[in-house]
């Protein structure tokens, strides 16, 4: 009996070379993720803050404006310039949203795939170790820096955008560029290390519960302490604080704790590291064996 | 092309001192559970790394090789499918990470589940399969980049009469088709309904190796065990025992009697037609020997202290 008799064809087509993986990887860890609810709540309801901080701003430079004609030029100082909104968003707001979108996707995405033995299916195709790591990391940091960046972006374009003058806008150019340079990070902090949590273990609950201790847990004991025994260093130790210092030395705002901004940032730096070094060594040279 | 190839888990042995040749057509690796035909498949497709001696796919080392992966189609024994996409949808992105693009993965998943029984359930949340279906759907994945090399762990694990057919049909045709086919199974006649090449593991090594009909010989000496369960056991025992073919028999409960016999084939028809002769309903006819461990065993036993048959000129076991 021939092959042909079974209705079977012989594919013909052409194969996409192997850097196509990472696109196909991606793409399917983001649809995945859009098709639960939560994310998709999450992703929605993280759109309000911006909105709220657009009107707040809008209304503050009618109000800036305002005082500016009443007092005739006399009004600088009185009230502050509206761009710092943009900080406020992307740390004091959106890290609530960014973080639940690090705990929905990034904690279970590779202990799910242990627990349900889909190795077996990616490794036996031409899929590399990098490929599979780049198609669980990226989709996280891709979602995060939706949740975060993207509302930070509008705000300082629309900041931008709401300048008087040409001068104005240059003095406000500061934020958009801040937020390229800060969104990214912030990203890889909130999804690198759930993500090498992932790889520990076979239980997404257990991860998920490892994540959010360690997140909270750190913010609390760190800024706690450092605030109530006035021990700023302490500081470093809570994952969100350093990256609030780094985002205020970014944006050129007063640091929040008298810190050298080199210490939060080769936290972050080692975190990001570590957790890529634990990724790599889980990952790198698996063998399937289930 | 495996030479004296081992894989070792810590201090268990998977398979050792492993040295095999299989070329284009269907061949079987049949062995008891435990006797290292998913570690052997697994070294194949590249999910394990040898830990020891030379293994060579297509003419190319294997583990990391994603040119040779490329090749290969694998549907291992155990799910791990995601439960929350249609068949059409996972088929199609094995398809994708096979190199294919979306339309080609899209249209050739839909094509290979048709072939295999599953156009009607194609849309369907694959957690609503039953397990046969999913056993399909694990194939079609493994044949939609249309594989050089097919390696198939079980492949009709929970598959019903209908889909046993359909599937061994369609390895048959695509060993036809001179694709090299590698089955695994420890179920002798699911073997020999697909090839006659077949490869014995036991214990992680290779017990023998060639056509299947030597082996089967070597097999039939065996005192093989059938359980009928039914309403009235004693009277078709009695039926039975006047067979030449039935060497003993036993009642291990109230409806069922076990008989041994050196002749299954002549037994497997006998045992219906006295029970038709007689009015006798069989609720099950089942074989003890079906994992073949007590087989292996009884083979072994006859083979050397090693419990392992020695090697001919060629590095080969008898």
């Amino acid at each position: 009996m021939g092959i042909r008799d079974m209705g079977y064809k012989p594919y013909e087509g052409d194969l996409l070379p192997h850097r196509s993986r990472y696109r196909v990887l991606i793409r399917r860890a983001l649809s995945l993720a859009w098709a639960s609810g939560l994310v998709k709540t999450t992703l929605i309801l993280g759109a309000f803050p911006v909105v709220i901080c657009g009107v707040v701003m809008f209304l503050k430079l009618q109000a800036i404006q305002y005082v500016s004609k009443m007092a005739a030029g006399q009004a600088q100082g009185l009230i502050s310039d509206p761009g710092d909104l943009v900080f406020t968003t992307i740390y004091w707001c959106q890290i609530w949203f960014a973080f639940v979108i690090s705990l929905l996707v990034a904690a279970p995405t590779i202990a799910e795939d242990v627990r349900t033995g889909a190795f077996q299916f990616y490794f036996a195709r031409p899929v590399s170790r990098n490929h599979y790591l780049v198609g669980k990391v990226a989709p996280v940091a891709i979602l995060v820096a939706i949740i975060s960046m993207g509302p930070a972006l509008a705000l300082a374009i629309l900041r931008l955008a709401l300048a008087g003058s040409g001068a104005e806008a240059a003095s406000n150019l500061k934020w958009l560029l801040g937020t390229l340079v800060y969104g990214p990070l912030y990203a890889l902090v909130l999804a690198l290390p759930p993500v090498a949590l992932s790889s520990l273990g076979r239980r997404a609950g257990g991860i998920q519960g490892l994540w959010a201790s360690i997140f909270f847990l750190s913010w609390l004991l760190g800024e706690g302490v450092a605030a109530g025994a006035n021990l700023p260093y302490l500081a470093l130790l809570s994952i969100p604080t350093d990256l609030r210092l780094v985002g205020q030395l970014i944006y050129g705002l007063p640091p929040a704790y008298a810190i050298p901004w080199v210490l939060p940032a080769a936290v972050l730096l080692a975190l990001v590291g570590g957790s890529a070094y634990l990724l790599l060594r889980r990952l790198g040279r698996v063998e399937v064996f289930s | 092309m495996a030479d004296h190839l081992s894989k070792w888990y810590g201090k268990v042995v998977g398979i050792n001192d492993f040295s095999v040749e299989i070329g284009p057509g269907v061949t079987g690796l049949l062995g008891p559970n435990g006797a290292g035909k998913s570690t052997f498949i697994k070294l194949l497709v590249g999910a394990l790394r040898p830990s020891k001696g030379k293994l060579e796919v297509l003419g190319e080392r294997v583990w990391g090789n994603r040119r040779v992966l490329g090749r290969i189609g694998y549907c291992p024994e155990h799910d791990g499918i995601y439960d929350d996409l249609t068949g059409a949808e996972f088929v199609a992105a094995m398809g994708r990470l096979g190199g294919m693009s979306a339309d080609e993965a899209a249209r050739r998943g839909l094509e290979t589940l048709e072939q295999l029984g599953l156009a009607k359930a194609a849309g369907r949340l694959l957690r609503e399969y039953s397990k046969g279906m999913r056993q399909r759907a694990k194939l079609a994945q493994a044949l939609v980049h249309d594989p050089e090399l097919l390696l198939f762990d079980e492949p009709l694990t929970g598959c019903d009469p209908l889909a046993r057919v359909q599937i061994t049909k369609m390895i048959k045709a695509l060993g036809g088709a001179g694709k090299t086919v590698i089955v695994s199974s420890h179920i002798l006649h699911e073997i020999e309904s697909m090839t006659d090449e077949i490869v014995l593991l036991y214990k992680g090594q290779v017990l023998a190796e060639g056509n299947i009909y030597q082996i089967r010989e070597m097999i039939d000496n065996h005192p093989h065990q059938i359980r009928i369960e039914c309403d009235r056991p004693r009277e078709l025992g009695q039926r039975l025992v006047a067979s030449e073919d039935v060497r003993a028999i036993e009642f291990p409960g109230e409806e069922a009697l076990v008989l041994e016999t050196a002749n299954p084939d002549g037994c497997y028809p006998l045992i219906p037609r006295l029970a038709l002769e007689q009015g006798i309903k069989i609720r099950a006819l089942t074989s003890p020997d079906n994992n073949l461990q007590a087989v292996f065993e009884y083979l072994t036993r006859d083979r050397g202290p090693e419990g392992v048959a020695p090697r001919d000129a060629q590095g080969r076991r008898s």
